[in-house]
């Protein structure tokens, strides 16, 4: 009798511990927000869109995406505002457009997941799916302009300047496509897929790649105009320009501060966890999640930590400013409004629990 | 919490790393295809646990060899259970066998097949989230690793990152290890156990097959080629007398009811070889299996006759 117990036990505990080691992974999402007057507009990862009061954090609409499987329901890219307009890229393979007031203008299905935030210009929407294709709908009859196949999933935001789109594929190139046509002008290759989003300022796309490697772009011709090799890790979350420098997050656990002319390093912050969403600036400082749990701010003249907030869950989501509060999304479902002080003490607002039915919290953090 | 947190680090750094990598490096290996480096992994990993198949082999023998013996004693004190019990321990000693020793490098196994269904899901990942969590693990001084990423999931006709839309993978990974299973049939005394292990020899594939159509392909196809492999390396170890059977009663030849009885569990679970042998004294290797239990049967009764006409 215990043999057979025994011989029946095994398998069965087998077949227990694989389901325990975890099933074919769900999409969370770790969308970013955008702030307009008094509203962020934001994707949680409940699978929807809210629409929160900044002072208090309280939901004045949401709209939950439409798509048919349930769990594919994810946002990850930042929504885009453009007008009266939210344009929400989702997971579930639809692009949406909604007012203001959160109710659905349009919705247009694509060939993929959607990772990237939409980016709108010029009456143009464009997107960037996991089928490989960059796709560019008319604003606002949301009929195609033109789609670019790319080598593999776009899984960033393009980024558009003088009627010319960058965008980068996991294929590890980073294109230039003409905006009214939507034929390439130019492409530039790296050693590594490239999941981070291309950022343009004065002449130059600067763009980081899974070899390690951050590069800077001569956007006439896509010929390279420095490069930064000392990162650990991958680039993904979308770097900032402000002033004379580039600020770019690795999953190395590090953001680093960068000459955007010479690509010489100034300085690099380091925190205990990758960091995937893209930072922010707010006075002198810098604001920036990590997979660690904390919300790191650092002086931007010499890269000091000035303080942190530990959060205890991962912070993937971007990091967004409005005067001296800053918005992002934590793994724990939440989403956060700290107020940050002219010293750089960060102070809880209010969190947003996005699975309550009343999701409102105000209080300190304790680590704050 | 923290021990928690402790242990998986652990379990990482030991099992999946180690595993994530070696596909990875399999994968630049073999043509960017990862359906074969995962081919390729389970070679290596059927390579690396040879001791441990070996070992489990010589106990599985041993008790094979013991079959006759217990029974006789089964026959003698089958109404005191407590003498049987420990006449049956006294020969295990004897003979120097460890009645579960044979389950040790089961257990040991356990942790590969798991950190390996999370090597494959987390090579492949299918979400952003599971691509971040692939950047922590790969080792930064090994070249090229980071150039191949990310890895192509397609593998003939399968997204080897999720479960097989056919019923092919479910199919194949049935059946397969219903054939390793009966390859590596060990003959029973005890009905019970002939009983259990005919069930484990339907029960394991079915719900092996089932389980497939949740779990990535790729995992499926580690399933189908260990279980292969296992066939064949048994084949050349203790010969194709099960297969060459199964063939004969695929023909319409019967098979004894005593060949039914299968090293089910050691041989589903772990899908490793066992050098077991379809008649308990492992002469007949490679014939008809009803010959050599008839044959063992007729013994036996002799044995027990000598031993009550000495007792007369």
């Amino acid at each position: 009798m215990t043999r057979k117990l025994t011989l029946l036990a095994l398998p069965l505990a087998l077949l227990a511990l694989l389901g325990c080691a975890g099933r074919i992974a769900t999409p969370e999402g770790w969308s970013g927000g955008v702030v307009d007057d008094d509203t962020l507009y934001i994707g949680t990862r409940q699978g929807d869109v809210r629409a929160l009061n900044t002072e208090s954090g309280e939901t004045r609409w949401r709209f939950t995406l439409l798509g048919e499987d349930e769990a594919l329901r994810g946002v990850y890219g930042t929504p885009a505002l453009h007008e009266d307009t939210l344009f929400v890229g989702g997971y579930d393979r639809v692009l949406y457009a909604l007012t203001t007031n959160g109710e659905l203008k349009w919705q247009e299905p694509v060939g993929g997941h959607i990772v990237g935030s939409p980016t709108v210009v010029d009456g143009v929407v464009l997107v960037g799916a996991d089928d490989g294709k960059v796709y560019a709908f008319e604003r606002e009859d949301q009929s195609s302009r033109w789609t670019f196949q790319t080598g593999n999933k776009v899984w960033s935001s393009p980024a558009v300047a003088e009627g010319v789109v960058y965008a980068s594929s996991l294929d590890k190139n980073l294109y230039a496509i003409s905006l009214e046509d939507g034929s390439k002008l130019w492409q530039f290759a790296t050693n590594g897929a490239i999941a981070s989003s291309p950022v343009y300022d004065d002449g130059v796309v600067y763009i980081g790649s899974f070899d390690g490697v951050f590069y800077a772009v001569n956007a006439a011709d896509g010929t390279l105009r420095w490069s930064f090799d000392d990162a650990g890790s991958w680039y993904w979350g979308t770097p900032i320009i402000h002033g004379e420098d580039v600020y770019a997050p690795s999953l190395d656990g590090r953001l680093y501060a960068l000459n955007k002319r010479t690509g010489k390093l100034r300085w690099s912050l380091t925190t205990e966890g990758p960091i995937v969403g893209s930072p922010s600036v707010i006075f002198d400082m810098i604001t920036v999640g990590s997979d660690d749990g904390r919300l790191h701010i650092v002086r931007i003249s010499d890269g000091n930590p000035i303080d942190s907030c530990n959060m205890q869950t991962e912070l993937r989501s971007d990091v967004v400013a409005q005067g001296e509060t800053v918005f992002l999304g934590a793994r724990d479902k939440t989403i956060r409004a700290l107020r940050i002080k002219a010293n750089g003490n960060p102070d809880e607002k209010w969190v947003h629990k996005a699975d309550e039915d009343n999701p409102v919290v105000r209080g300190r953090v304790e680590d704050c | 919490m923290q021990i928690f947190q402790i242990l998986i680090d652990i379990w990482n750094l030991i099992i999946i790393q180690p595993m994530i990598n070696s596909l990875v490096l399999l994968y630049s290996i073999f043509f960017l295809n990862f359906g074969l480096a995962i081919i390729a992994f389970t070679l290596v990993v059927r390579a690396v646990l040879i001791p441990l198949t070996v070992r489990q082999s010589r106990q599985m023998k041993m008790m094979t060899d013991l079959q006759p013996q217990l029974k006789e004693i089964q026959e003698k004190y089958k109404n005191d259970k407590q003498q049987l019990s420990r006449a049956t321990m006294e020969v295990y000693k004897t003979n120097g066998v460890n009645p579960i020793g044979c389950l040790g490098p089961l257990f040991i196994q356990f942790p590969i097949w798991i950190g390996l269904f999370q090597a494959v899901t987390q090579t492949l990942p299918s979400t952003p989230e599971r691509l971040v969590g692939l950047s922590k693990h790969l080792y930064s001084w090994l070249p090229g690793v980071n150039d191949v990423i990310p890895i192509n999931n397609s593998f003939l006709w399968l997204d080897l990152a999720q479960p097989d839309t056919l019923p092919v993978m479910p199919v194949l990974v049935g059946v397969s290890m219903f054939l390793m299973q009966k390859t590596t049939t060990m003959p029973s005394a005890d009905p019970r156990q002939a009983q259990t292990s005919k069930m484990m020899l339907w029960m394991m594939p079915i719900m092996f097959g089932f389980f497939t159509t949740t779990f990535p392909s790729g995992l499926a196809l580690y399933w189908i080629v260990s279980n292969l492999v296992g066939m064949i390396i048994q084949g050349f170890v203790t010969g194709w007398g099960p297969l060459i059977d199964m063939l004969k009663f695929k023909r319409g030849e019967p098979v004894p009811a005593a060949a039914v009885a299968t090293a089910t569990t050691t041989a589903l679970v772990t899908s490793e070889p066992e050098e077991t042998r379809s008649n308990a004294d492992g002469r007949n290797n490679g014939q008809n299996t009803r010959r050599g239990n008839r044959s063992r049967a007729k013994s036996t009764r002799r044995r027990s006759r000598r031993g009550a006409n000495r007792r007369r």
